[in-house]
């Protein structure tokens, strides 16, 4: 997602033009389906989300005062929308039947039409893997080791994407690389040919 | 461990630690002015610091290769789905995975809905007397009528003079034997 290439669209979808609008959301949904599927490891449940983020993203584009900032309010509304589907998530587990959807969200998270078998384990072991990894860091270490070393952001992105001081996302930071860097699954992980 | 960068003289010798290495990746304007000075001009630190870079570059393309590739168009005139997935838990598949939990507060509910309901205040025994009273009045005064007035019975001359107005279908269903129509 190049910002300098972005910026004329994202202003032509401001003024309501349909085609740009719908340009800026391929520009974007690769990115945003990412990094939801990170965070969720669902196919189905990140496709959905990342929908509702374009959609969301084309209602609102017109309170986006800078379009330098587009992609840390991009980001603000993708997390938002993680942590209402993780509460929503909470709630069915609640009432609803937790195996069922457990067993789906485990098959989608791993199935894809053109994937042989042994690729989708290696894909889940490695997914398995890293998630064992940041399970060491706090939620908000986590977040911000996410943005910046798996989604690629600045540190000051980062800032506005959580409202934070630089300062504080830095700290948390060096705290969280510095974890997973002692952290044995960071070799597994590179070690680890592929298939 | 430490490798002595050459030509170092009036800065640091030393080599950066795990954790200023951090620090130099994440910002290295955050370092020390030695510190600083010792890593433009020591090749290992910089190998150090490219090391970790690298390693979480790898760890992050790993990770990205696990993402399957979503075969769906996103548009802004389509809408998800989540809403049909809410409503899935009220299908009853899902009702016969119900937690005890939920149905005890279900169980709750209702029981407090009826236990503070105000029409089962005000039903007691007097308004049950009264309204059993009222009905078996209304019994005995519709008997009472019936008998006092009668309905009126009345009888049909049908070989009188007013035969000729009903047809033959209506005499047979009247008198089957007859079959004549007189």
């Amino acid at each position: 997602m190049d910002l300098k290439e972005i910026i004329p669209l994202i202003e032509k979808a401001q003024s309501g033009q349909r085609i740009a609008q719908n340009q800026l959301i391929d520009r974007c949904a690769k990115t945003i389906y990412q990094t939801v599927y990170i965070r969720l490891n669902s196919k189905m449940d990140a496709e959905d989300i990342t929908q509702d983020i374009m959609f969301t993203m084309i209602q609102k584009i017109h309170t986006l005062k800078q379009t330098s900032a587009f992609k840390s309010w991009l980001f603000r509304i993708t997390l938002n929308k993680i942590k209402d589907f993780k509460r929503k998530k909470k709630f069915l587990f609640f009432i609803g039947g937790k195996q069922e959807i457990e067993d789906v969200m485990s098959y989608n998270s791993m199935h894809s039409c053109d994937d042989q078998p042994d690729m989708i384990i290696h894909r889940k072991t490695l997914s398995n893997e890293f998630n064992q990894m940041i399970q060491c860091l706090s939620h908000l270490e986590k977040e911000i080791f996410l943005l910046r070393w798996v989604d690629q952001m600045q540190i000051n992105e980062i800032a506005q994407v959580l409202k934070k001081n630089e300062n504080t996302v830095k700290t948390h930071l060096y705290r969280a690389t510095s974890k997973i860097r002692k952290h044995q699954s960071l070799y597994h992980l590179i070690k680890d040919e592929g298939i | 461990m430490k490798h002595q960068p050459s030509n170092l003289n009036n800065i640091n010798t030393n080599h950066l630690s795990d954790d200023q290495c951090i620090i130099a990746l994440i910002d290295i304007n955050d370092l020390g002015d030695q510190e600083k000075q010792h890593v433009t001009i020591c090749k290992h630190c910089q190998s150090q610091i490219k090391q970790l870079e690298m390693n979480l570059n790898t760890m992050t393309q790993k990770i990205l290769s696990t993402v399957p590739p979503s075969n769906v168009l996103f548009r802004m005139d389509l809408k998800s789905n989540l809403t049909q997935r809410v409503k899935h838990i009220f299908s009853f598949q899902s009702a016969l995975q119900l937690k005890p939990l939920f149905l005890l507060i279900t169980l709750c509910l209702v029981m407090t809905t009826v236990w503070f309901n105000p029409l089962y205040d005000n039903v007691d025994n007097n308004t049950v007397s009264i309204e059993a009273s009222a009905n078996e009045l209304a019994e005995l005064t519709d008997m009472y009528y019936m008998e006092m007035y009668p309905m009126p019975s009345f009888y049909m001359d049908l070989t009188g003079p007013d035969a000729e107005y009903f047809d033959n279908e209506f005499m047979e269903y009247v008198d089957p034997s007859n079959n004549d129509g007189s």
